[in-house]
Order: C-alpha cells, then sequence, then structure tokens
C-alpha cells in the first residue's frame, strides 16, 4: 500500500466565526472565464488561515514531532474516525456554500464530475472522459456507467444535467460555466456536451472538487429542492450519511455500493479503498478542547490546528503534529478607487516601506511562515519569481523618498482589520506602525467580521485591509479582476486573466501567468505579505489522508492498530 | 417581553451584516445576493417586516432558520434539551456545595474550616468556568482518561454515556455559580443565629444540627433563593461558554452560532425564548417564596 502520502497543504478552516464573517471569505473557485470572472466577487479576502491540515507530495512535510511510518505496514480494514470539528457543518449542500467545512464534511457524501490529480491536473472522477472539440466550442462527457448513489438510482446524464443546472443558479463559478454554455445536450444517458459560446479551456477545473463545487445529487433530490434548501443528502461518494443531528455530531458508513474508480490513488484522484468502516465529524468549537480531546483519544484528526498548542502537544505519544507546505498567504488590499490610494507612486511608496519578516514574525510566529513571490503556493507548478524585485523591499528611507513626490497630504490610511482572526489583526499592528514611520497617517479600525466583510464592499469605507488568500490550484481560480475587492481596472491584464482563461497548453498558460504576476507587483493593487505554515494535528494511528490542500479526503485513510 | 422582542428586532437588523452575503459566500454576484434577500424578505422595509414578525411570534411561530434548514421552532427544541439538562445537573451541584457550605461557615464563624471555604466560595466565582472546565477536562479526560473530552449524548440513546457526558460540564458550571449562595447563606444564617426563637430553641435543648437545618436555614435561605431563580433564569438562555468548552448543542451555541451568522429569525427566536423562561423562573422564584416563608402568605391575607 501507499507510503504515508502526504499532500499539500491547502485551504484553511479557522474558528466558525471567522467562516461566517466571511462572505468574503474562503471562497475559491472565482473566476473561470472572462465573463464568469466579472460574474465574480472577490475571492482572496480569506481571514487569516489559522492553519488547517496538510501534507505534501512532492516537497518535503517536515514533521516536527512525527514518528515515520513504515512503508511496509498492511492497511487495516474497520475502524471508526472521529474528526473534530472547529464547528458544525453548516449544512450538506455543497452547492450552497463557501465554506470549508462543508468541503471537508459533504465530498465524503458527494462526488463531482472532475477531481484534481497529485499535480492539480482535473482528471475524470464521475466522468469517463472528456473530450473538446478543435474549435474549443463543443465539450463531451461521457459518463462512468455503474455508478450509484446512496439511494441505488443509477447515476445518468439526467442527474448531472439537474445538478449543474442546480449549481449554477447559486454559485458564481456555475453562474459562469452557464453564461459561456450555449446549451446542455443530453446525448445519451452516458452522454452529456455542453455547446459552448466561446472556447473554455478550465471547463473541467469549473466542474472539479472545490469550495461551493458542483456535487451531482440525484435529479428527483434536485427537483424536489429548492436553491436554499436540499432535501435530501444523497451522493454517490465512498461514504453515506448515518445520521446528522446539528452541533452534535455528523455520521456517516461505508457504501457498501460505491462504484471505485480505478488506478492508484494520485491527489484526490484514483481508487478509494474505503478502509474506515464510519466516519464521525464532531463539532468542537472550543480550541483547547479539541486539543484535550486529541490528547484523551477522542478524535483521530483535528480539522484545524494552531502552533499555539504545540507545546502543549509535544512529548505525546499518541498526537502527531506535521508542519504543512505553504498554500496560503497573507495580504494586504489595497483600495484603488480611494482618493489617496488611486496614485500608483503612494501604493509604491507602501509597497516599498514594509518589513515583511516584521510582520510575518508577528503574525505567525518563527518558523511558520516563508517569504516567497508566488501567488498560488501549494501549487508548485505554478511557482514564478516574476516581480520579486518589488517583494519585501524593506526601504522605510526609499518610500519616504517615494511619498515626498507625491501630494499625499496626510489625509487618514484606513486600515481595517478583526480581532476575530488574531494572526490578521497582529500583522495589521506592525503594518500599521511601519507606515506610520514613513510619514503616512494611519486609522486603525477594528471591527468583527460580519461588519468587515459588509464595509469592505463599500469603496468610501477605507483605504487597505489585512485578508488572507486561500489555496488555488490554478491561477486562473485567483481573482485577480476588476470586480475583486479592492478593483483592479488594468485592460491588459484582463486581456491575459482572459488569454489565460482559454488557453489549455500548460506553457502558453504558465508564460502568460508570469506576465499577470509581473503586472501584480507593477501596479500594486494588493501586497503579498509572505505565506503562512500551517500545522497538521493527527492521532498516531492515522494514515494515508492524502492531499490537504482541499481538505483532505478520508476514503483511503485507515487507522492502525 | 414585546420591548425584549422588538429591541432585539431593532438591534439585529442595524447591525451591519448580510446574512445572504454570508451564506453566498464571496464568489457570489450582487445579483445573487439581491435575488436571496428577496427570497428572505430581507428587502422589504423594516416597518412592514416587524409588524409581520410580530404577528408570527405572536401565533409562537418565530419563523424559518435561515442556515439550519429548519424552522426556528424546531431548532430551539433541539437545543432547549441540552440546556435544561445541564442548567438542572449545575443546580443540582450548586445546592450539594452552597447549602452546606453555607451552614458550615455560619455555624464555624470565623474558624479555619469558615474562611477556608469561603475563600473556595469566592474562587469558584472568581475562577472563569472556561479555565475551570480546561482543567477539569485536563485532569479527568486527558490524564486519568475517566470521562470523554466533550460531546452530548442523549439520556435515551445511552443513560450512562449521558451523565459521563455531562458530569464535567455539571461540575464547572455548578461550581463557578456555587459561590454566592454560599456566601448569601453563609451572612443570613449568621443573622437568623443571633435571633431570639434561635436562642430558644437551644434553650430547649434541641441538637444543634437540627436547629441549623431545620429552624435557622429555612429563614436563611431566602435570600439564596432570589439569587439562585435569578442563576437559573440565566442559566436558561444558555451557559454560552460552558457548552462552548465541552461541545454540547445547547442554546447558548445556538445563538452565538447565529449571531456569528446573522440568522436573525433564530436570535429572535432565542431571545424571546430565553427571555420567557427568565420570567417564569422568576415567576416560579416567587412561588416558591411563598411557600418558603408563611409570612408573605399571611400578608396577603
Amino acid at each position: 500500500m501507499i507510503p504515508e502520502k502526504p499532500g499539500r497543504s491547502a485551504n484553511q478552516r479557522m474558528t466558525r466565526r471567522q467562516l461566517f464573517y466571511v462572505a468574503g471569505g474562503l471562497a475559491m473557485s472565482v473566476g473561470v472565464l472572462p465573463n464568469l470572472l466579472s460574474a465574480c466577487g472577490d475571492d482572496d479576502d480569506t481571514p487569516t488561515s489559522v492553519f488547517g491540515t496538510g501534507t505534501e507530495s512532492e516537497s518535503t512535510a517536515e514533521a516536527t514531532l512525527a514518528t515515520v511510518v513504515p512503508d511496509t505496514e498492511e492497511p487495516r480494514r474497520g475502524g471508526t474516525q472521529k474528526i473534530a470539528l472547529t464547528g458544525d457543518s453548516p449544512n450538506l449542500d455543497p452547492h450552497q456554500t463557501t465554506d470549508s467545512i462543508v468541503m471537508l464534511v459533504a465530498s465524503h457524501l458527494y462526488e463531482t464530475l472532475f477531481t484534481w490529480d497529485a499535480d492539480y491536473r482535473a482528471v475524470p472522477l464521475l466522468a469517463e472522459s472528456h473530450a473538446v472539440s478543435k474549435d474549443g466550442l463543443l465539450n463531451r462527457v461521457t459518463l462512468r456507467k455503474g455508478v450509484r448513489f446512496h439511494n441505488d438510482a443509477e447515476m445518468q446524464a439526467a442527474d448531472v444535467i439537474a445538478s449543474i443546472e442546480r449549481w449554477s443558479q447559486i454559485s458564481g463559478l456555475g453562474e459562469g460555466l452557464l453564461e459561456a454554455t450555449e446549451e446542455i445536450v443530453e446525448v445519451d444517458p452516458y452522454t452529456i456536451e455542453f455547446r459552448m459560446n466561446a472556447p473554455f479551456g478550465t471547463f473541467a477545473m469549473a466542474l472539479s472538487r472545490q469550495l461551493q463545487g458542483c456535487a451531482i445529487y440525484p435529479k428527483s433530490v434536485v427537483g424536489a429542492s429548492s436553491d436554499t434548501d436540499l432535501v435530501e443528502y444523497v451522493g454517490t461518494g465512498p461514504y453515506s450519511l448515518v445520521e446528522w443531528n446539528p452541533d452534535q455530531h455528523v455520521l456517516m458508513e461505508r457504501f457498501d455500493g460505491y462504484f471505485s474508480p480505478e488506478g492508484a490513488p494520485d491527489g484526490y484522484a484514483g481508487s478509494k479503498a474505503q478502509y474506515l468502516d464510519s466516519i464521525e465529524f464532531v463539532p468542537v468549537p472550543n480550541e483547547a478542547s479539541r486539543i484535550a480531546g486529541m490528547q484523551a483519544g477522542d478524535y483521530d484528526y483535528v480539522e484545524t490546528g494552531s502552533p499555539d498548542q504545540l507545546p502543549a502537544l509535544a512529548g505525546s505519544d499518541s498526537v502527531v503534529v506535521d508542519t504543512l507546505p505553504a498554500d496560503s498567504w497573507l495580504n494586504i488590499v489595497l483600495n484603488l478607487r480611494s482618493p489617496v490610494l488611486e496614485d500608483l507612486r503612494v501604493r509604491r511608496a507602501i509597497q516599498t516601506a514594509l518589513d515583511h519578516e516584521a510582520i510575518m514574525l508577528a503574525a505567525f510566529g518563527e518558523g511558520f511562515y516563508d517569504l516567497t513571490p508566488e501567488l498560488v503556493p501549494g501549487a508548485p507548478t505554478w511557482y514564478s519569481d516574476a516581480g520579486s524585485e518589488f517583494f519585501n523591499q524593506n526601504d522605510p528611507a526609499e518610500a519616504r523618498r517615494l511619498l515626498a513626490e507625491t501630494a499625499y497630504d496626510g489625509s487618514p490610511l484606513r486600515i481595517m482589520t478583526t480581532q476575530e482572526v488574531q494572526q490578521e489583526y497582529n500583522a495589521t499592528l506592525t503594518i500599521q506602525q511601519q507606515l506610520k514611520a514613513v510619514g503616512f497617517n494611519v486609522d486603525l479600525q477594528v471591527y468583527d467580521g460580519a461588519t468587515l466583510s459588509d464595509r469592505r464592499d463599500d469603496e468610501a469605507l477605507w483605504e487597505m485591509y489585512t485578508a488572507s488568500a486561500s489555496f488555488r490550484p490554478d491561477p486562473v481560480m485567483r481573482n485577480l479582476t476588476a470586480s475583486a475587492t479592492g478593483w483592479w481596472e488594468n485592460d491588459e491584464k484582463d486581456q491575459l486573466l482572459a488569454e489565460l482563461q482559454a488557453e489549455s497548453d500548460y506553457d502558453t498558460r504558465f508564460a502568460l501567468w508570469e506576465q499577470v504576476q509581473q503586472m501584480f507587483y507593477e501596479d500594486v493593487p494588493r501586497l503579498k505579505i509572505g505565506n503562512s505554515l500551517r500545522i497538521l494535528v493527527r492521532s498516531a494511528d492515522l494514515r494515508d489522508i492524502g492531499p490537504t490542500e482541499l481538505q483532505p479526503d478520508f476514503s483511503n485513510a485507515w487507522l492502525a492498530g | 417581553m414585546l420591548v425584549v422582542g422588538s429591541i432585539t428586532f431593532l438591534l439585529i437588523h442595524v447591525t451591519p451584516g448580510d446574512p445572504a452575503a454570508v451564506m453566498l459566500g464571496s464568489e457570489a454576484t450582487p445579483a445573487q445576493v439581491a435575488r436571496l434577500r428577496q427570497q428572505l424578505g430581507l428587502n422589504d422595509p423594516l416597518l412592514v417586516q416587524y409588524p409581520n414578525w410580530l404577528l408570527d411570534v405572536v401565533r409562537l411561530d418565530f419563523g424559518e432558520s435561515f442556515f439550519l434548514d429548519r424552522p426556528v421552532r424546531a431548532a430551539i427544541r433541539d437545543r432547549v434539551v441540552p440546556t435544561l439538562q445541564l442548567t438542572v445537573y449545575a443546580s443540582l451541584v450548586a445546592l450539594a456545595i452552597s447549602i452546606p457550605a453555607g451552614i458550615i461557615a455560619a455555624l464555624k464563624r470565623n474558624s479555619l474550616i469558615d474562611r477556608t471555604l469561603m475563600l473556595l466560595a469566592l474562587a469558584g466565582s472568581a475562577i472563569a468556568d472556561f479555565f475551570l472546565g480546561i482543567l477539569l477536562i485536563l485532569l479527568f479526560a486527558v490524564t486519568l482518561r475517566w470521562l470523554p473530552s466533550g460531546g452530548y449524548i442523549p439520556i435515551l440513546d445511552d443513560p450512562i454515556g449521558h451523565v459521563r457526558s455531562m458530569l464535567l460540564p455539571s461540575l464547572a458550571l455548578g461550581v463557578s455559580i456555587a459561590g454566592l449562595p454560599a456566601r448569601l447563606i453563609r451572612s443570613t444564617m449568621l443573622d437568623v443565629l443571633h435571633e431570639d426563637y434561635i436562642r430558644t430553641a437551644y434553650a430547649k435543648g434541641l441538637a444543634p444540627a437540627t436547629i441549623a437545618t431545620t429552624h435557622a436555614l429555612r429563614n436563611a435561605l431566602l435570600p439564596a433563593v432570589t439569587v439562585f431563580g435569578a442563576t437559573i433564569g440565566d442559566l436558561l438562555g444558555g451557559a454560552i461558554v460552558v457548552e462552548t468548552v465541552f461541545s454540547l448543542p445547547g442554546m447558548g451555541q445556538l445563538v452565538v452560532n447565529s449571531i456569528d451568522r446573522r440568522d436573525f429569525p433564530v436570535i429572535q427566536g432565542v431571545v424571546m425564548v430565553s427571555a420567557a423562561a427568565y420570567l417564569l423562573v422568576n415567576l416560579l422564584t416567587d412561588v416558591l417564596y411563598l411557600y418558603l416563608d408563611p409570612r408573605l402568605r399571611h400578608v396577603r391575607r
């Protein structure tokens, strides 16, 4: 069996406060098309990741306290895995929400047409294959035959179409896909054709696993449901729902009728061995209680672990802590429509002034950050140094000189933050000091999460706020359009994003992306401060949890001993 | 009730934060948010929303939760059981601690026992209940592994598991609310013990224990009953912190989550129910007063 195969780190989960807070939050999957992009709001404004889970496949996952699992160990079938969540799943309907708890829980119940392999390429899951016509205007999806829902009905084209139609009513990503689609045609029960208005190079990505992804439900269930209400929790996933008692637990058991994809596990793709008899998700809102529960052996996995808890866990032989490679980053969103910041030279002065090291240290602490300029950490194939000359300049004298050349008149720079995300708050205090030191008049405004996400939609109310950008498997899913909060308007950039969207060749796309990243640093719509590193806390008995950037999938996990 | 409901209604609607935006997540388009607001009835002017809501409340219909996929009444019904249980158990713990402690401290006034007990009472009410909760978890769940670290087991599913899961939270909450009644009982006991009728009882040759428990206690309990009633009224609204530390699905967690999500109907429903419970407990306290203190009955007649 596969050795302990670490994944990459990903989407964060944090306290439930942050969660609800985030209208602007944990969204990924933002834009896939230019028109789609324009249809979407903000993506990157997630509150700072408070560390989730994950390990790394290519790169080395440094285990701080980890015991090395021998490759030879045989997976054991059976047992119940208990997972401590930071809060209850608000629903079990992935179409509804960008909440990453829903992705963690519900991805065991439902599947998507496509999913990601270890290199973050979209590959078929419920689909058998996917073909695109030469002109890119026809996407033909063939479904796997014999896939059953938990209610024993076979999954067919009608189910898929009904699900996609509902999803595209609710999610921004789906709306974008629908806009690009002329019509969806059921050719036969196992073949669907999407006739497009324009080439859609990222078709499979749009229908892959993600926050607010397109889970496939039976047509009968979709028919009885509304946009805001799913009447039954029936999917094709490897585990089926036993019961959900809100704030108490979500319990699911192995689905014996599951029709596993073929091939060795590869990222989120490949076969699912379903070793675990059942999986129980327990909401444990208090962090100290989660950690105590881990130590007491009540849980096998904690949805989110904070490095603050490391001392409490050191020396425990039943709990393992892994440090995950970077997959999300702290950033400062600038309001380009603010009278102060519409001047590029003022933004450059801010960029030049900041000492990223000090900010990250204050926010995350020694050893839990790194400073690199790439904008899609966690997906190493998209790593680029473009614009690094502008990154982390830490030159207050130069910043003062730059600022003196502008018409800046000492009007207040309103920085919004929230104490609900301690890391963000600490970072903001440091930023405030550094900007004051070069002559800015800084007005720090502290709000609760929901208020903050309300206020940032109003361009008249702020100049900057701190946020965390969460994992994206592909740069096109990073919302850098003018519709994202901050309102970065640049025609050349939008053209590049559109090409990035339509194009499917990796090398071409990489070249396009490098140009976008360069412009990101030259235009200063946002400031990337640094990557935050998360930790994963699990019981020593839990094996093979796979990648974690998009939350772990426990379909191949097993409990030793 | 009308005042409480109206204030709540107004407060949550003037507070920034849009439930539709929270529900849909960040990539929702303004059009989607607007459509959902329409569906949720949030676009109506407050002057329309308010009477509608008031009419529904009179019919005990609190509406449909935005997030929980169920009516508010059902959501509250689910959560009220753990909260009620926790309140009852914690009250028992508090009674079991405060009454004996108060009596003993009064009888041994200014002795080492008195000082120790009152110091403990002070410590009990001063220590934050989440901190006490964590300490209890560390001792009984992590170190000794006798009890679960959290979670809720319904009494009908598994009575023993239920008791095990409720023991630590009841203890944490009970200890933290026992301090004030203990001190009150002690001070009123001291007053009562100086009354003439107590001296008479001693003179009659009754055993000191009998005097303390039957003659003195009944009078000394009265102020404590008031305090206790108020405390229980509070607890029925949900012991937010203890419920969070021990992951109990009670009213406290419900209301905190709902505020975070701006789930207006649930917030309103919980506040109304809590206010009603508070009033009810106070009423019961007054009735109990009549029972405990015959003098009040005579006054009325």
